[in-house]
């Protein structure tokens, strides 16, 4: 059982629930502490507000996915008792050894039988029936596509000067539509077109709102394609042809057109790795207004391969107490199954359990000798990559930096062995890359991800993180 | 190159996206570009299959919205090629630090909670604040300014606490930030900046303000 500080804010689900477990120790409210001969189970007892007091426990019998329960009425897991009860295991007070209780027991058993049933599971085979569903739904989402493309030309043919206020709630009314057909994510493009519309006329500026209107209307366009490519494929069963399925395990497509991608999938296609250790050297959570959620987004490197991946937790609005709010990590995560989305480069990567341990320097070398010493190769690659109207516009990459220098306006250049350097335009935390000593930065790994401004014409890196000999120095949070 | 050509024609296109598809028909802002863009396509033929979707949108069509998208979308992606990574004039060295740079292991939802704490009014969660300096987490270079902005511009618990018990215990290398800050002739809030100097630097450094102080005064 390993609970750390750290491990306590990653497993709750928001800082007040910290707070209020943490309370409830400094107020004495646990009557009893226990622990299981094993070790593998602390549980307790906790008073409540009312009479009744709560059963609470934190099961380490999966060590990588360990269960919390309580006899609390709260919706939040873990509730603010079992975090209260991890606080007294971290502030090392008196768990007496004790018996497991009939009910952790018989919880234990169930979840057993569970996994048995879910190894039980035969693979599924393709029948008419489903290849027919497949065929109808893509049909369907053929005559989205359809509304979307009148939607759009709608646009283009009056301007973006006509997206006002009223006219806004017309076009929002339109976009409703699409929800249904099975293409949530071309209506989320069509939310963000919209409302990059309205901000673009206020500041005057258009080269945001040009970029979404130009990856709508090939979102459009490469969805039709793709859609109609796999309507052909199952047409053909009992011999289903995969010329969609290499599109939909290379690209985002799927995702961009809104399917939401489940665990078992990925791993039917072969999109996982198993047995990988990475570390986080990015996090940021921000606000996507037009979605109504809250994004945490987390940039990780594995150690072994030194690729870079991005986890994303999206939390709506209107659930926000109940899903957990992700945070900072600092040591190193030890995945046993790692899911990747399909996508071309920094992906979205999942797992649904992890254990961890502290980062060694022997991780940080491992790291460095993956990163890119030649600049103008990293430079085409970057360029080849964002000019796909469909691709990311802000690919990351990991840079030797042999030398920084600045300008007369004080800004900021990295340079590679050769001398070919690129420009960097510092967000966040990055003012403190002209403070550093000279050997926390020089012939040190720059995590770095680009942008392109389009109006000035210069492609800018936006550092993230330096890796040095030590440790990681984060220029997000 | 053609960078110039394209930039204009951006602005050209941006600016009938802006006003609508219909506005195209015999424009002849837009018509001058497609010899040249077909002169270009000789060398490469995406450069042609622009001209051909500026035609369709000149000739005003019923098709001419979609090209207008389209258009935008091809000369975007030639725009994408085009960034400038030019970094000629970046010849000055950069002066660094001696010391190793404070950095600590604080994550999002505590400098989040620093943030706000120091920019609006706390409501009872100076506890967590102080339980941050107590476990030794608050000297850190990327909340200095945080630091020193609520110092210099607000009068909270908080900022008395800065003032009185984190900033000092930060030392020296918060000097520069406080520094940057101050103006000697100021106001009220300088008094602060000048006050929590001296608990940073101590006498020696107060009398050497001092003197400068009454340099200012004299001019």
């Amino acid at each position: 059982m390993n609970i750390t500080e750290e491990f306590i804010t990653q497993f709750a689900v928001n800082s007040s629930a910290i707070t209020n477990g943490k309370n409830l120790v400094n107020k004495n409210n646990f009557t009893s502490l226990n622990i299981s001969e094993d070790g593998s189970i602390i549980f307790g007892v906790c008073k409540g507000s009312g009479k009744s007091s709560y059963n609470c426990s934190l099961d380490f019998q999966e060590e990588s996915n360990p269960i919390p329960r309580c006899s609390c009425p709260s919706r939040q897991i873990p509730c603010k008792h079992v975090i209260g009860l991890m606080f007294c295991y971290l502030y090392k007070k008196e768990f007496t050894k004790s018996e497991l209780p009939e009910d952790i027991i018989s919880k234990r058993q169930k979840i057993e039988k569970r996994k048995e049933k879910k190894e039980d599971v035969k693979p599924k085979t393709l029948t008419k029936t489903k290849a027919n569903a497949i065929i109808k739904k893509c049909k369907l989402q053929l005559e989205g596509i359809i509304i979307g493309e009148k939607i759009l030309n709608n646009i283009m043919l009056s301007g973006i000067h006509s997206i006002d206020k009223k006219s806004e709630a017309i076009y929002k009314g339109q976009i409703n539509e699409l929800g249904n057909y099975y293409i949530s994510g071309i209506q989320e493009a069509f939310l963000e077109l919209v409302s990059s519309c309205i901000e673009a006329q206020t500041e005057q500026r258009f080269s945001i709102c040009i970029s979404k209107i130009s990856y709508t209307s090939m979102l459009l366009k490469k969805a039709k394609e793709y859609i109609q490519s796999k309507i052909s494929d199952y047409n053909g069963y009992p011999n289903v042809t995969e010329v969609s399925k290499e599109l939909m395990i290379n690209s985002s497509i799927e995702e961009q057109i809104g399917h939401a991608w489940k665990l078992s999938e990925l791993k039917e296609y072969g999109l996982y790795r198993e047995n990988i250790e990475l570390i986080q050297v990015a996090f940021n959570s921000y606000v996507d207004s037009v979605n109504f959620r809250y994004i945490d987004e987390g940039i990780w490197i594995i150690i072994s391969t030194g690729e870079i991946y991005k986890t994303y937790n999206y939390r709506p609005f209107r659930a926000k107490n109940h899903i957990k709010e992700e945070d900072s990590f600092f040591s190193v995560l030890q995945a046993n199954e790692a899911y990747i989305y399909p996508g071309e480069i920094n992906s979205r990567i999942r797992w649904e359990s992890y254990l961890h341990r502290d980062i060694d320097k022997k991780d940080l070398e491992k790291i460095k000798t993956y990163s890119n010493k030649d600049f103008s190769s990293i430079i085409k690659k970057v360029k080849s990559h964002i000019k796909s109207p469909l691709s990311n516009k802000n690919p990351i990459y990991s840079l030797k930096i042999s030398d920084i220098k600045r300008n007369k306006n004080k800004d900021l250049a990295i340079f590679d062995e050769k001398g070919v350097g690129i420009p960097l335009k510092l967000e966040q935390f990055g003012f403190i890359l002209d403070k550093l000593k000279e050997d926390e930065i020089k012939d040190q790994t720059l995590i770095c991800s680009f942008i392109q401004d389009i109006e000035k014409n210069i492609l800018y890196g936006v550092p993230i993180a330096i890796i040095n000999n030590d440790n990681v120095l984060r220029l997000y949070y | 190159m053609s960078i110039p050509i394209l930039n204009d024609l951006n602005k050209e296109l941006t600016r009938l996206c802006v006003a609508g598809s219909l506005l195209g028909k015999e424009d002849p802002r837009i018509k001058k570009y497609i010899p040249i863009l077909n002169k270009m396509g000789e060398k490469a033929t995406v450069f042609k299959a622009l001209a051909s979707k500026l035609e369709v949108i000149v000739d005003g069509d019923e098709n001419a919205s979609e090209n207008l998208a389209e258009a935008l979308t091809i000369l975007y992606s030639i725009l994408y090629t085009q960034g400038s990574t030019n970094t000629d004039d970046y010849s000055e060295q950069i002066n660094f630090s001696n010391k190793k740079t404070k950095i600590q292991k604080l994550p999002y939802s505590k400098i989040k909670l620093i943030e706000n704490l120091v920019k609006n009014k706390p409501n009872g969660e100076e506890k967590e604040f102080k339980e941050i300096y107590e476990l030794n987490l608050h000297d850190d270079i990327r909340l200095y300014d945080l630091y020193c902005d609520c110092i210099s511009e607000r009068h909270t618990p908080i900022s008395d606490y800065l003032e009185e018990i984190l900033i000092p215990s930060i030392g020296e290398d918060i000097v520069p930030y406080i520094e940057r800050r101050l103006d000697i002739k100021g106001s009220k809030k300088d008094a602060r900046l000048f006050r929590v100097l001296y608990k940073v630097k101590k006498k020696a450094y107060f009398l050497y303000r001092l003197k400068s102080l009454k340099r200012v005064l004299k001019t």
